[in-house]
């Protein structure tokens, strides 16, 4: 059985603009986020752990085409590529996502584990790992710290919670959402790009992969309230600074006991 | 209008998410729980508490609260923002066909949602396109005030799931009992701070102050020097204190989205030229830390 490594190729966050009441991603770079890149090394060392094929997946728009970008996945220890790409897909909410996933690797069959991040570094809902398990009918678990190995039909693996650690058997098929500290993404090695062009990509049929299941509508994006700050500046010798920081202090109400 | 279901495993959160639900629809809150102590609770709060029992791990509750909603239909669901919080939320809004929407910042009585995307550069407004809503907040995005009548508790159905996860062991860790969402002077630090043992200097400046320690992400996840309760920014605690003082932080947004609420904000950084200095301070020291922070506790023993 293969395992199965799901990540989202979007925009970046530092180029985004909000105009006329609309995201411009025009002058973004697309690129996939850290934490699904740490969760592609975290089921590549499990799949290389358990002697198992690991399957890169990804739904998306017409910028899965890029070739740099199916490089860099296939050099991180994917050993093929299946994409879905529709533009329908493009800045998709939660739902959609993983509703179309879920046709694709029901495409791809031959699984019995898919790995998933903590959350895309767009949106962040941290939530299309989850839906794609229910939607599966599998077992589905979040914060995924440690992938320990697999015996027999077990995934033995351990969840970080707010009281701790928790020791987990997850039987298989299953779906896993690892934290971003599960471990360090990769920085791929020569060898590694070089044999990343030899790799296959397999394009699935997108008319057989519903693309349309919206579960939230965007009624207006804005940027982030700002508050004018007074950027006073203090200057001179650290003492010195310290007497016009308490001054200040004193000043705005703000002296311990002085409130 | 329809009520509100209140679901959070979290003791903390569950008083903030009644009193929101209860002030933008107007109807008493239904508190989903599988803690009898919270059921009871709830209802001396002025909600109505359904209690579960039958399961020992929270998640195995998604069906149980599932047929909860599909039997009484209320106008949506209010999460905390627990790991089985986001796990139970998105397993229920898969089965109702919609997007949960975490970490929102307020819902208005038409239920639109607002919440961060982009690291927080974008504020998304957002509606579920089904039935219900599912959203999920943080800590501190009410107020707390409890509903002037008494509620009840009713038990509810056990619906066996499907699928069983064994939990083999727990290794339980101290619970961090800060919350910077209440704190009124916070003293922040980022990477700026070059070694765990220096963080002794600023605990010290910290008591002289009466504040609470904060950090960024990178010194609670990855570096472990603080706990991760202790963090401020888009995944984890917007606070709202008089007096925030950061030091050795560059203000990248995913961090400074958690405190555009600070009343004054006091900078220590190297670099004047960062984000920190030039757009969210009122008070800039373009100076080394260790040069401040140290002239900074001797002034105030004074």
């Amino acid at each position: 059985m293969d395992i199965l490594v799901c990540f989202k190729l979007s925009p970046d966050s530092k180029d985004i603009l909000v105009s006329n009441g609309a995201i411009n991603t025009d002058r973004a770079e697309w690129n996939v986020g850290e934490y699904d890149l740490v969760a592609v090394e975290a089921a590549a060392q499990l799949a290389a752990a358990t002697g198992r094929k690991l399957i890169g997946v990804s739904v998306g728009g017409s910028q899965l085409a890029n070739t740099r970008f199916r490089k860099n996945m296939l050099s991180r220890g994917c050993d093929s590529l299946s994409l879905v790409m529709n533009d329908a897909l493009v800045q998709a909410d939660t739902h959609k996502t993983a509703v179309a996933l879920a046709a694709a690797v029901t495409e791809i069959g031959n699984y019995d584990l898919i790995v998933c991040g903590e959350g895309s570094q767009d949106l962040y809902f941290r939530q299309t790992g989850i839906q794609l398990g229910e939607l599966l009918g599998l077992p589905v678990i979040n914060g995924i710290s440690a992938l320990n190995g697999i015996e027999g039909s077990v995934l033995l693996a351990e969840r970080s919670t707010d009281s701790g650690i928790e020791v987990l058997e997850i039987p298989l098929p299953a779906v896993v959402c690892v934290t971003s500290d599960i471990c360090q993404s990769r920085i791929p090695k020569m060898k590694d790009i070089l044999q990343a062009g030899r790799k296959p990509v397999k394009e699935l049929d997108a008319a057989g992969i519903p693309c349309d299941a919206t579960g939230s509508e965007i009624i207006k994006v804005a940027l982030p309230k700002s508050v004018q700050r007074k950027a006073v500046n203090f200057s001179g010798t650290p003492e010195e600074i310290a007497d016009q920081i308490v001054a200040m202090l004193a000043k705005e109400g703000l002296m311990p006991g002085g409130m | 209008m329809a009520r509100i279901f209140v679901i959070t495993d979290r003791r903390s959160e569950w008083k903030a998410l009644v009193s929101g639900a209860y002030s933008i629809s107007g109807e008493k809150p239904l508190v989903v729980t599988a803690d009898k102590a919270i059921a009871q609770a709830a209802a001396d709060f002025g909600a109505d508490a359904a209690l579960m029992s039958g399961a020992e791990v929270f998640w195995n509750y998604t069906d149980t609260i599932a047929a909860l909603v599909e039997e009484l239909q209320p106008a949506g669901c209010f999460f905390g923002t627990s790991p089985d919080c986001r796990l139970v939320s998105g397993r229920l809004a898969a089965k109702l066909g919609i997007s949960a929407i975490p970490d929102a910042k307020s819902i208005d009585n038409t239920y639109a949602i607002e919440h961060l995307i982009y690291g927080g550069s974008v504020v998304q407004t957002s509606k579920s396109t089904g039935k219900q809503f599912v959203a999920l907040f943080g800590p501190g995005q009410f107020e707390e005030a409890a509903i002037p009548e008494q509620g009840t508790v009713m038990n509810v159905d056990y619906v066996e799931p499907k699928w069983q996860i064994a939990v083999k062991e727990k290794k339980t860790k101290e619970i961090s009992a800060v919350d910077l969402t209440a704190a009124k002077r916070i003293v922040a630090v980022g990477l700026g701070i070059s070694k765990k043992e220096d963080l002794d200097m600023v605990r010290e400046l910290a008591a002289l102050l009466q504040a609470e320690m904060a950090c960024t992400r990178p010194i609670a996840e990855g570096l472990d020097w603080m706990e991760p309760e202790r963090y401020i920014g888009i995944s984890a605690n917007f606070v709202k204190p008089d007096l925030y003082i950061s030091l050795g932080i560059s203000g990248q947004v995913q961090h400074t989205v958690g405190i555009t609420d600070s009343k004054v904000i006091l900078s220590v950084n190297k670099d004047p030229d960062c984000a920190m200095m030039k757009q969210y301070s009122d008070y800039c020291v373009a100076e080394d830390l260790y040069k401040i922070v140290p002239a900074l506790i001797e002034r105030l023993k004074k």
